[in-house]
């Protein structure tokens, strides 16, 4: 079906085993338009154009022949048509007015006249089809809101009148085969400001409990500062997903529970402590990223770069731990800092290493690798003005 | 003649012998380990301690590397946060397949590993307590790491716990010793050197092990 703001164009191929002849459908239909107290027209025809100009330019029910409807249209006037007012102006210096004067020109000299345009309008006039139905899609908007008459502090009690609202969009999307990639929560305050908190899932959804806990841990640790009057939750469809497993594929933590431990995670460490590490592509030291963490079960392996021996790892410090280095000629011989102590047995440094110094932030310092007495190595740095730490120790 | 008290310290119970047989191992990477004692069991909690530079570490990312390697998701609770990614990137690991929690409590590595441990689905969850204060750590009560042990067992997951001295002992299935690193170094004048690598050595203590494991690590940082 194809409608617009005054039209609905339906076919009806199918209905006559139903309700009958051409005419029987219509006069139904437009019984059925008088009982819903519409005010318009119905047409009939063997094409939906003809039938949609029928309709506009006869008032009450019109049923048109296969095969009549130049003849049936004949007597309308072109502004039915729509044509662009310079098109409109030529053809009205022409003296064509109506349908029938339209549809008695010729087609080749028209379109070598008027163009491709022309033609269309030629089709149109004598009651022919102009192309196929255009399905009209309207945007799916999944949404929940519910106005408090007395105003919610705690966020038990909130948590369900949630439920309800969550129950009612997954529902929605469910019904229209659908899943939420991400939830927007809108919650109207007593001091007339809006508390804005957005899930965002790496998968799409409509796992109700499990976006209830989300949202439940969100809010616990973002809570909103002021009694809630109001609450709005709005949905970011998506397809929904389709997991192909497989017998060698490695286990991986499932989606669902993996988004609910890290946002417990988050809630017990702080926000942007757990995630996959990114090593970023620059000389600073200690330079990465956290980003989110995504179970992935179907992305490429990456082979290991074939060392034979394994790289010595360190440990970095983080903060690094202010130390007093004591020096004879240049060289360092005992290491005092916090929890660490002893006298160098053996070094290898300074190496200095700089960088962004085009930006506000750079960095220099001289390293050393320290092999002290207690059999501990570490790595220590001095940064300009003489100022040592203890960077990391190697393990 | 094999007096029975003797006899019995060769015999194991029906249940623990079947569970040898049938553990799973993580192959760690490195061959001498692998070649000595299979690798890390799974389903289990495997303790790891030795002093400040003993190696841990540098076995603890390669362990990362064949997990990740393998496409397993893998977690690490670091409760010092003194975990590089630019070394275990080196090593080979995956970093997409790590989850690095960062905390900086025992109470809160504790809490964390017992939320990844209760999701499931990890091939590897290490716990690194290594940075924390000794008498911290011997605070935390048996019962987190019985309780750890079992929320693993049956599962695919092989737990390590790193620290600095073996408070884990009587829960951990496996225990083993790090001694400390035998630094190397390259360059002929001791002031105009680098380090090189260091020899890493290993002492299977629980169950009791014939020989030491060494291997060799290079400095690459």
């Amino acid at each position: 079906m194809e409608s617009g703001v005054d039209y609905a164009v339906v076919d009806l191929r199918g209905l006559g085993r139903l309700i009958g002849t051409p005419r029987d459908i219509a006069m139904r239909m437009s019984a059925a338009m008088q009982t819903a107290g519409m005010d318009g027209s119905v047409a009939v025809a063997s094409n939906p154009h003809a039938a949609l100009i029928a309709a506009r330019g006869n008032r009450g029910t019109t049923v048109i022949a296969a095969g009549d409807e130049a003849r049936a249209l004949a007597g309308l006037p072109l502004t039915l048509l729509g044509p662009e007012e310079e098109l409109a102006a030529t053809l009205e210096s022409w003296g064509i007015r109506t349908f029938g004067d339209l549809s008695r020109l010729p087609a080749v000299g028209l379109a070598e006249r008027l163009g491709s345009e022309g033609v269309r309008l030629h089709s149109l006039a004598r009651g022919m089809a102009a192309g196929p139905l255009h399905k009209v899609e309207y945007a799916l908007v999944f949404e929940a809101s519910m106005e408090l008459d007395h105003g919610v502090e705690s966020l038990e009690s909130l948590a369900f009148l949630l439920g309800r609202l969550t129950n009612q969009v997954c529902g929605e999307l469910v019904r229209n085969g659908l899943a939420a990639v991400s939830l927007t929560l809108r919650l109207a305050l007593d001091d007339r400001t809006e508390h804005v908190r957005t899930i965002r899932l790496p998968f799409a959804s409509v796992d109700t409990a499990m976006f209830l806990k989300l949202l439940q841990l969100d809010l616990a640790a973002h809570p909103p500062m002021a009694e809630i009057t109001g609450i709005y939750l709005r949905a970011d469809p998506a397809e929904q997903r389709r997991l192909q497993t497989g017998l060698f594929i490695p286990a991986a933590p499932e989606s669902e529970k993996l988004e609910l431990t890290l946002a417990r995670l988050n809630a017990l460490v702080g926000e942007g402590n757990a995630g996959s590490p990114e090593v970023l592509n620059t000389h600073r030291p200690d330079a990465f990223t956290l980003k989110r963490f995504v179970a992935r079960t179907d992305a490429p392996v990456r082979k290991r770069t074939a060392a034979t021996t394994p790289p010595l790892a360190i440990r970095i410090y983080r903060p690094p731990i202010p130390a007093r280095i004591y020096l004879r000629e240049q060289v360092p011989v005992s290491v005092q800092a916090q929890g660490i102590r002893g006298d160098v047995v053996s070094f290898a440094g300074p190496w200095r290493t700089s960088g962004d110094w085009w930006k506000a932030d750079p960095w220099m310092r001289d390293e050393w690798d320290l092999a002290l007495d207690s059999g501990a190595l570490y790595r220590v740095f001095r940064e300009p003005h003489d100022r040592w730490f203890v960077g990391g120790n190697y393990d | 003649m094999l007096t029975r008290s003797a006899l019995a310290r060769h015999l194991v119970d029906e249940s623990q012998l079947r569970q040898r047989l049938e553990r799973d191992y993580v192959r760690t990477g490195i061959d001498a380990f692998d070649a000595a004692c299979q690798g890390i069991a799974r389903g289990t909690l495997t303790g790891i301690w030795g002093p400040v530079s003993s190696g841990k570490a540098t076995f603890l990312h390669n362990l990362l590397a064949v997990g990740t390697e393998s496409g397993e998701c893998c977690a690490l609770i670091d409760a010092g946060d003194s975990f590089d990614p630019a070394t275990a990137e080196r090593a080979g690991a995956d970093l997409s397949r790590l989850l690095w929690v960062r905390c900086r409590t025992a109470e809160q590595a504790l809490k964390a590993a017992d939320l990844l441990i209760h999701s499931g689905g990890w091939g590897i969850v290490a716990i690194d307590l290594t940075l924390l204060p000794v008498r911290l750590v011997q605070r935390i009560p048996m019962s987190w790491w019985y309780r750890f042990r079992r929320a693993v067992e049956h599962t695919p997951t092989a737990m390590v716990v790193l620290e600095s001295e073996a408070t884990v002992k009587n829960a951990a299935a496996v225990m083993m010793e790090f001694l400390p690193l035998h630094p190397t170094w390259a360059g002929a004048h001791h002031r105009f050197r680098i380090l090189e690598g260091a020899a890493v050595q290993i002492r299977q203590r629980k169950p009791v092990g014939s020989q030491p494991v060494l291997f060799s690590a290079e400095a690459t940082a």
